[in-house]
Parts: structure tokens; sequence; C-alpha cells
């Protein structure tokens, strides 16, 4: 079953007096479950696809179809709602906010949605179990390490059990050996949750791992093969 | 787990610890200071110095306050409106001593007599009003005749002469040919009769309808008046803790005990020369006919000391907005640079109107901190220049009440009519007006794509 449909998708930036074309009839289909890697040197417009795709940023023309939703038709607190509760984002730069403990992180998007939050301290509490940090639950980021805090990141994507997880560069901030402590959590979760994955990486090893492996080049996206 | 207004709460101390800190040392390095400025001076002591210098300069002198060496008091020269009064004439009404050394332009009536300590405690003058106290008194079958009793109506009468000066008399009548006897009538419930000197109350109406309409006649008192002269510089005589209070609060708040001992404690009844001695000598027509002459006696007093709050309380309010516009700079300016955050609020789905809320109640929070801190550090910084100033000069009190309600327009009134009015509700406005509009154009403003490049 198809999660995400990408048709005829164009995306241009204006800079100054000029428009740079960055994406241009980009086609692809992402089915459930799937891990996608996205490939290319940096400014072929891979972040801008993972971008586009998760509603962040707009589009020129051309459709997304997401979890059987047209992004272009959803306005802003739509969006919001989706993001919420259909996605989960981990980012290079992981994103917590400092002034609230590890556990308040990783229950922010439950917090202040509309979800029943009467379980909300078992699961924050499984999901730290999950990523391995239940005992620095009341850490704050800053006392934690890069990997413990990306795990942290990681963990707050979960919370709502998103249907779709994005990762942009996830481990490009992270040493060898906590990059795969990273990844090993991603393709986890994307084994036992069924949790579709897609990841942008400039690695070749990591789009080995993924099921499916798309090469951002040329404006368009084509099958990587690693 | 988390609530939105423990959110912002984090946020407050996450961001601002440091300045936080640095503003409680700030207060408790002047806490300190008042502390030892209180500890290495005794207040009444210096103030007793202070107004004993300024009695014994050469202007006149008493017994407790005698003059210094060297000095003499006919050098002093006589107000020339005094030359018509002999020795005799000034005596006869009171000033014995002290004529020759009239260098003051105000007149101060004092209570010669020494009330019994022991039946003047604080505690018996505490919530002391006027009838209201001799009603009590009247009520729970006391005698007036005692010892005790007799000196209420004295302490009553100058209160009230002071509740009286201070709203207005309604007449001065002169009996016989010397002044023997003031009478003030006030909205007919009350009635005071004062003589010059001997003071007696009669009691209001209230009173009379507690023994069944017959009428209780206060038994005179025999409270000795002096005349005695104020200094030129009036501030002098304003030392120490009794500059702080008005007359009437001092009548009534006074320790009698203390105050008694040293046998010059004055009733604080201050008449303007002029008025003094037109009631000293001129006739009855000249008396009445002009209601101005009825002066308050506290008015030279009150004059004073208002000046001086309102002063303070101006330098004080000014300091209080500009500490308060400081905090919300120093506490608020991340307002600016927080694009991040609300990024990553939106980006982990959270809607736009609990971002708003989140920012609003930091806002609120910094308001609010701001607030309490301006008004501590503006108290603290007056009470730091009134501990510093009352071991020299005098000792002023401001109206911490209307700074503490932001309310300087009161101060304001008295230096500049209309002048700074609006300053204070402008800025508070304005201030409001940010914490209500900037999250909304922040949020409004801030794209997740944007902070996802950054």
């Amino acid at each position: 079953m198809s999660q995400i449909i990408i048709k005829n998708l164009v995306k241009t930036y204006k800079l100054s007096n000029q428009i740079l074309e960055v994406l241009k009839d980009v086609n692809l289909t992402i089915t459930a479950g799937e891990s996608v890697a996205l490939v290319g040197k940096s400014g072929n417009g891979k972040s801008t696809l993972l971008n586009l795709i998760a509603g962040i940023d707009t589009f020129e023309s051309g459709s997304i179809i997401v979890l059987d939703k047209e992004i272009s038709k959803m306005n802003q607190s739509e969006k919001q709602e989706f993001l919420n509760k259909s996605i989960g984002f981990v980012f290079q730069s992981f994103y917590l906010i400092p002034y609230l403990s590890v556990s308040q992180n990783v229950a922010l998007p439950i917090l202040f949605s509309s979800k029943n939050k009467s379980n909300i301290d078992k699961k924050v509490h499984d999901l730290l179990n999950y990523v391995g940090l239940l005992d620095q639950k009341d850490k704050f980021p800053n006392q934690l390490s890069g990997g413990q805090i990306q795990r942290v990141a990681i963990a707050r994507s979960l919370i709502n059990n998103p249907k779709i997880i994005f990762a942009d560069e996830p481990t490009g901030n992270l040493d060898e050996e906590t990059t795969n402590q990273v990844l090993d959590l991603l393709f986890r979760i994307n084994k036992e949750q069924g949790t579709t994955l897609i990841i942008v990486t400039h690695d070749k090893d990591i789009a080995q791992k993924c099921s499916k492996s798309l090469l951002v080049q040329n404006k368009t996206t084509s099958p990587f093969y690693a | 787990m988390l609530n939105i207004f423990q959110v912002a709460f984090a946020k407050l101390i996450y961001k601002k610890w440091k300045s936080l800190i640095l503003v409680l040392i700030f207060c408790f390095s002047l806490i300190l200071v008042n502390v030892l400025l209180i500890g290495s001076n005794s207040i009444s002591e210096r103030g007793r110095e202070v107004l004993q210098d300024s009695f014994a300069d050469g202007n006149w002198a008493t017994e407790d306050f005698p003059a210094k060496e060297g000095q003499s008091f006919e050098t002093s020269p006589f107000p020339k409106e005094l030359e018509k009064y002999t020795k005799e004439d000034l005596e006869k009404y009171g000033v014995k001593r002290y004529y020759q050394q009239y260098y003051f332009d105000s007149l101060y009536f004092g209570i010669k007599e020494e009330p019994k300590g022991e039946s003047f405690s604080t505690a018996n003058q505490l919530g002391f009003t006027d009838t209201e106290l001799l009603k009590d008194y009247v009520a729970d079958g006391y005698s007036l005749d005692t010892d005790y009793g007799e000196y209420i109506p004295v302490v009553a009468s100058t209160a009230l002469i002071d509740q009286l000066y201070d709203q207005e008399a309604n007449s001065i009548r002169q009996q016989n040919d010397t002044l023997k006897q003031l009478e003030f009538v006030k909205e007919k419930s009350k009635e005071i009769i004062g003589q010059k000197f001997n003071l007696y109350s009669t009691p209001s109406s209230d009173l009379f309808n507690n023994r069944g309409g017959e009428k209780i006649k206060l038994k005179p008192t025999n409270i000795k008046i002096i005349v005695i002269g104020i200094h030129n510089n009036k501030f002098y005589s304003l030392t120490g803790n009794d500059a702080m209070f008005l007359p009437l609060s001092a009548i009534k708040n006074q320790n009698f005990q203390t105050l008694s001992q040293t046998n010059e404690w004055s009733g604080r009844l201050v008449l303007d020369i002029k008025n003094n001695f037109a009631f000293l000598n001129d006739t009855d027509s000249q008396l009445t006919r002009n209601r101005s002459m009825i002066k308050s006696p506290f008015q030279s007093l009150k004059e004073i000391i208002n000046s001086f709050v309102g002063i303070g309380t101006t330098i004080v309010g000014i300091v209080g907005l500009l500490s308060f516009l400081i905090f919300v700079f120093l506490f608020g300016k991340t307002v600016f640079d927080d694009q991040q955050e609300i990024g990553i609020f939106k980006a982990v789905g959270i809607s736009n109107r609990k971002i708003y809320f989140i920012n609003y109640l930091f806002g609120f929070y910094i308001i609010n901190l701001s607030f309490v801190l301006s008004l501590g550090i503006s108290y603290l910084l007056l009470f730091t220049a009134s501990n510093i100033f009352r071991n020299e000069l005098l000792f002023f009190m401001l109206n911490f009440a209307s700074s503490f309600n932001f309310d300087t327009n009161k101060a304001l009134l008295v230096s500049y009519p209309l002048g700074i009015i609006s300053l204070t509700y402008l800025t508070i406005l304005i201030v409001s007006l940010l914490v209500v509009i900037l999250p909304f154009y922040r949020i409004s403003r801030t794209k997740i794509i944007k902070v996802l490049k950054n």
C-alpha cells in the first residue's frame, strides 16, 4: 500500500532576482514499512525533498500525497496536526528544548496535542527504555552526549506512534560508534514497529541498510544502487 | 506531567537564572548596607545630637538643649514684626525665656507638662482616635477624673486640634482681653475646647447618648503650653523617626513613656508665626475676619515633608520605571532571538495557539518579575538613602504604597502638575502590548523550514 505518492513535483527558490529550480518533475512512490534513503551531493535537494514530503516546505507545482492527504491542500493548522500525529521528525541538529528534561522533551508532542494523556508517563517510560535512556530521564539535554541527545530526539519522534519517520542526516553530527547506535535504533523501529523510515544521508553504508535508495541528482530522483 | 504554565516558567528559569542571581545579589548587598547602617548608628541618639546642635546654634536654647559655650542669644536679631511686643507680653503668652532668639519663622507649641509615663504606654495609645477613644473610655465605665483619665482629653484635644486644623476650623473665639480659650467646632458632631494653658475636651453627641443624654464635662487638664521656636532650618528639627510620620500619626503612635522622659516632647502643634501673634495680640474681629489665618498648625511641617516626599517619590518612581524597563529588556530580550524554539515547537506539531500561550506566559512572568524586582530595588535604594540621610540631615519617608501600586502620578503631581503623569501608564501599556503582540509577531514570522536550515 502506497503511503507517499509524489507526482510531477517542482520546487524553486528565489535568490534575489534569480529563480533557482531545485526539483523538477519528481515522481516517486513509497509504500508502508519501507526504509528509504535519499542520497546525493550537498545542495542537490535531498533535504528539500524530505521537507516537502513532511509538509514543512512548500512547492510550486505537482502533488504530494502522504497517508491519503494532499499536502498542498492542508492549511497551517492541519499541517501542524499532521506533523504532530502522523509524522515523526529527527533532525541533524537534534533540536531538543534545552530547559525541559529528557522525559519532558520526549513527551512534548503529546503534551499539547488533543490526544489522550492518561498513559503519557508510561509511554515516555517505555520509549526511553526502548532507546536505552531510562536512567537519564530527569537530565537535561546539556547533560547528555550527542548520541544520547539524538536518541532522545528519536524517542520524541515516536511518542505519537507516527506512521512515518523522517530523518534528516540524523547522524551527521555524531561519531562512528554513536552513529551506529542511532542507526540501529532507527532501523529497529522500522522493522519492529513497521514504521516507514525516510532518511537523508551522504553515507552509502546507510543507504545499503535501507530497503530502497533514491539518488537525488539533476533536480530529480532515480534509483540508487549502493 | 507538565503544563503550559510550567513550560513557560521552566523557560524563564533556564534563560534568566544568571540575571536573577545578579539582581538578587544586588538586592542582598543593599540589604546588607542597610543593616550595617542601622547597626552602626543609634538613630535616636544621633537625631538628638543634630537637634541639639540646631537648637543650640545661637538661635534659641532650652534646658534640655542648652546653648553651646560662647553662644550668645542676645546677639540674635529680633524680628521687626515682634518689636511691638515687650518681653513681658511675650512671657505672658508663654514665651518665657526664648523670645529674644526669634530666628524662627514658625512657632512650636509643646505640651510642657510631663504626662505620667505609666499611664501612657504605647499600647494605650495605639488605635487612639479623638472621640472614638473617649467614647470607649466612657463606655467602659472609667472615670475621667482619675489620674489616668485626666490625660485622655489632653491627648484627645491635641489630636483633634490636629484634625481640625487639618480640615477647617469653623471659628476661633477670643475671650476677655487675653487669649484664654480657643474653640473649634467641626461638623457639629465634635466639639473641642482648648485653652491656651488648659486644654480640655467635651465629648461628642455620641457620648451624650451613652449617658442618657447627660452631658459629661471633662476635667480641665491643666496642660501647660509653651511657645518655643523652630529653627529657620526646620529640617533639623525633623530628625529620626519623628519625621517619618505626619504630626497626627506622631501623636497617635509616639511612645509617650519615652518621650515624656525627655521632658521636651512637643505635640507638634506648629503655627505660623504671624497667625500666632495675631492670636496673641489682635482683636477678635481681626482673628475672625480672615479664616485663612486659621492655618493648619502642621501646614509648614506638612509642606516641608510633602515637598520631600514628592521629590523623593518622584525619584523613586522614575528609578522604579527605569529599572522596570531595564529588567524587561534584560529578561525579555530573548523575545527577539527565540525563533528557533518556535520552529521546534512547530516541527513537533504543537499548535500556534499553544506556542503563543507559552510565549505570552513567558512574557507575563517577565513583566511581573521585573515589576517586583524594580519595586524591591527602588524601595531598597530609598531605604538606603533614608538611612544615610537621617544620620546626617534628616529622615524622610516616602510613600512606598504609591510606588507599590506603581502609581507615581501622585508624586509627579507634587513636582510637576501634569508633566509626566502619562509616563507610568504609557510605559505599562506599551510593555503590556509588547507582551501580547510580540509572540503573535514572532510565531507568524517563524517558518519551520528556516529554523531547520539554520
